[in-house]
């Protein structure tokens, strides 16, 4: 008898052990404070029309997937002024944060994908449209539109014609400076050098005048980003490669074109221009050293005048502003370098894609806007696709107002983004371009700067050769007839 | 008769009771260990990205393995660390072991002292040592310009060499406790009359340790130096916080050079760092058969 129980509880043991891991299913996603049970009345109303027992007007029930990790964010906020200012379309929006891609993945496969779902933080988004998730937007991009928003906008996820979402997210980089810094350096505050010369000689006269306090210029050279926010940027604006030294004119990867870049910033480091440590420190600490007044210059994001004026602590204290990125004396200033992301699809499965293009359309009109009707101080420089958003919002006097906003929004008419960026679906056999790039900067002296740039095309360029045998990439794309870095 | 069959039957329920209780270690066992291990080979022979589904390529991960500089950079890496470090550390913590052995006030407090870091997690020993060997504001910088010997900061970490003696360093004030502890049970084990006869024959504290402590030691050294060299092969955290590998791959080792390619957050290929997680365990497996082989034969005779 004790054997039986002493059996009967070892299978209930090992069932337990087992069962764990089925059970333990977790969910993390958040949604609008409503979002629950409107979703849930949303089935029952759904239903209900099916049955054909609800009148016509019913209002039509969406749901929207976002990447955002919080439940207030600009695109509930647009979407939630959305919903007020008709009666309809209901757009329900449902936050999944770092879980976003999983989740997705997953609905994907048991197409029980949302109406409308984002494709910001998604390792490969193209791949979800060609595996046809995505219903094409063609039908619903009227001309009007077409003249409204940037040409860039069609390009980004337009694959063999048919356009599947309009990127929101606009990025750019622009030089930071610490306007208190360059006076205490006998500096002119209100004239950003505009040449590289220019900044070589600022950051020696900051560096010379903090004297191991402060430093003329902060490069993250642990940060993979550096390079595309650094060399690559200014690579573009002089018109000598794209972002990640890949040439169009070309059409291949020409390192050694970037070669003064790399040498202008190694000699920064060398001559203890930057601030020391460069080789270990990543983009955070030198933003927070920037604002801690130990940073003359750096290069960032636009986003950041946003995120000093409203989202980090200390950014209002510290006298900073923005200006373009200096390129080398005597070179022609190219076309800036514009980097879109994000942006909707709609689910092929979708039963009401034109409504859901009307709530997307409203959201590429908004997104920028409505946070600011929502809570005045949240206003920020913005650099929506559509020019004439821009100049409603820039133009307002709390956006004028703002620290950084008129470097930020000068020259912005000049901005314009690559169609295709090989560098993204490259399978790379041996070091990549963010770790042979520390190693030329941090030691230019002991390495052969052309033999290092020249095997990084030749791994690069045989990666792009793969790729397109593999088809994940069209001839034609790398390069475009009658391309040119000043006019594309 | 009647006895017979039930003594069967009692066996049998026996087996059938250690089975059961076998069993969830083993589902664990063959969940965790066996299963992953085993799909990590069947990986190592496709192309795969984390996303999208495995391609068989045949052995092409192979032939790329044996064609990358850099990882036989790391390998290199690795069996440099590893051999500067069991130089440093074996001599070192046998000499702490003796000393902290003999008969001296605070023994235990020594042994504590020095065993402490290996109780804290090698991760946060990194970022500390990061802080204190980082070129701004470090801890070391700040003492030798106080102290007037350097004018400027040193990059630690931004040169090979400086960055790899402040991973030796890390690894040896880290595990060099552990090392000690194990000596001191091993001398322990050693009988006091020996050193008694020693004494009386008049044989120096030096004379004793090298003809009694020493050959005595016996298996438990070899124990002992093989745990040294797999800890130097298991090389990972201390490089990952401190360096990360840089400058530009030129301090990293196996264990980071695996985990870079199957995490990275842009375009992760799982399918060669399975293939060089597979050459990785190769390579350790032959160290130490060779260190057996080589070893086990010296102390082999020496026990007979």
């Amino acid at each position: 008898m004790k054997k039986r129980i002493a059996l009967l509880m070892a299978l209930t043991m090992a069932f337990s052990v087992t069962a764990c891991s089925g059970g333990a299913q977790t969910e993390t996603k958040t949604e609008t404070e409503t979002g629950k049970a409107e979703a849930e009345k949303a089935g029952t109303e759904k239903a209900e029309t099916e049955n054909g027992e609800a009148g016509s007007e019913e209002k039509i029930e969406l749901t929207m997937w976002a990447r955002a990790s919080s439940a207030e964010n600009n695109q509930t906020i647009t979407m939630d002024e959305f919903n007020a200012s008709q009666d309809k379309i209901h757009v329900t929006v449902e936050c999944y944060g770092d879980n976003y891609e999983e989740v997705l993945k997953l609905a994907s496969q048991s197409k029980e994908l949302p109406d409308i779902f984002e494709i910001s933080g998604l390792g490969n988004p193209t791949s979800y449209m060609e595996a046809g998730l995505a219903a094409p937007l063609n039908d619903y991009i009227t001309d009007d539109m077409r003249e409204e928003f940037n040409p860039s906008a069609f390009t980004k996820y337009n694959i063999d014609g048919q356009i599947y979402a309009i990127p929101h997210q606009t990025r750019y980089i622009r030089a930071y400076y610490n306007r208190d810094l360059f006076e205490k350096a006998g500096l002119d505050p209100d004239a950003f050098p505009e040449t590289l010369e220019g900044m070589y000689d600022a950051a020696k006269a900051i560096t010379e005048a903090g004297n191991g306090e402060f430093y003329g210029f902060g490069l993250p050279i642990k940060s993979g980003s550096t390079w595309e926010r650094n060399v690559d940027d200014i690579a573009i604006l002089s018109g000598l490669t794209g972002p990640f030294g890949f040439d169009y004119t070309q059409g291949k990867f020409d390192f050694a074109k970037q070669k003064p870049i790399i040498e202008y910033f190694a000699k920064l480091y060398e001559e203890g221009l930057m601030m020391p440590g460069a080789e270990s420190l990543d983009i955070e600490v030198i933003r927070a050293n920037f604002i801690a007044g130990k940073i003359g210059i750096y290069f960032d994001g636009s986003w950041m005048v946003n995120g000093y004026n409203n989202e980090i602590e200390g950014g209002d204290v510290t006298n900073w502003d923005v200006a373009p990125v200096p390129i080398f004396e005597g070179t022609e200033r190219a076309k800036d370098y514009l980097m879109l992301e994000s942006g909707h699809c709609i689910a092929a499965t979708s039963e009401h894609p034109a409504e859901a293009f009307e709530a997307i359309n409203y959201l590429y009109h908004n997104i920028y806007s409505a946070p600011a009707r929502k809570d005045a101080s949240m206003v920020a420089p913005s650099l929506s696709l559509i020019d004439s958003v821009n100049a409603e919002i820039n133009s307002t006097e709390a956006v004028k107002a703002l620290k950084g906003s008129v470097g930020l929004t000068t020259g912005t008419e000049n901005l314009s983004s690559f169609v295709v960026t090989p560098h993204s679906v490259l399978t790379l056999e041996g070091d990549d371009r963010n770790t042979v790039y520390p190693l030329l900067v941090i030691n230019s002296g002991e390495v052969n700067m052309d033999e290092e740039l020249s095997k990084l095309s030749e791994r690069y360029n045989s990666a792009l050769e793969k790729a397109v045998a593999e088809g994940l990439l069209k001839q034609e794309d790398l390069k475009p007839e009658g391309f040119d870095y000043y006019t594309r | 008769m009647n006895k017979a069959v039930k003594g069967r039957r009692n066996k049998r329920a026996l087996h059938l009771q250690m089975f059961l209780m076998l069993l969830p270690m083993l589902i664990l066992f063959f969940l965790f260990c066996a299963y992953p291990l085993f799909y990590s080979i069947y990986l190592s022979f496709t192309k795969y990205n984390g996303f999208t589904d495995p391609v068989f390529n045949g052995v092409d991960n192979y032939l790329r393995l044996f064609r990358d500089e850099s990882w036989w950079n790391a390998v290199k890496n690795t069996f440099q660390l590893t051999l500067m470090a069991y130089v440093i550390q074996i001599p070192l913590s046998l000499l702490l072991a003796v000393l902290v052995n003999s008969k001296i006030k605070g023994q235990n407090f020594f042994r504590t002292i020095i065993f402490l870091p290996n109780v804290t997690s090698t991760a946060i020993i990194g970022i500390i040592f990061f802080f204190m060997f980082s070129s701004y504001n470090g801890i070391v910088n700040g003492i030798l310009m106080q102290l007037g010997l350097i004018g400027r900061p040193i990059e630690w970490l931004g040169h090979t060499f400086s960055a790899k003696v402040v991973i030796i360093l890390l690894n040896t004030w880290s595990q060099i406790g552990y090392l000690m502890i194990m000596f001191l049970a091993a001398i322990q084990k050693i009988p006091k009359e020996l050193y008694e006869s020693a004494t009386l024959d008049g044989a120096s504290k030096w004379q004793q340790f090298r003809s009694v402590t020493l050959p005595l030691l016996g298996e438990m050294f070899q124990v002992i130096s093989m745990m040294c060299i797999l800890n130097g092969f298991q090389l990972f955290d201390s490089v990952k916080v401190l360096t990360g590998g840089g400058p530009g791959n030129q301090t990293s080792v196996m264990a980071l050079y695996i985990y870079n390619y199957f995490f990275n957050s842009t375009g992760a290929q799982q399918g060669y760092a399975s293939a060089v997680s597979v050459c990785a365990t190769f390579i350790t497996a032959a160290v130490g058969a060779v260190y057996f082989l080589i070893t086990s034969k010296k102390f082999g005779q020496k026990g007979e």
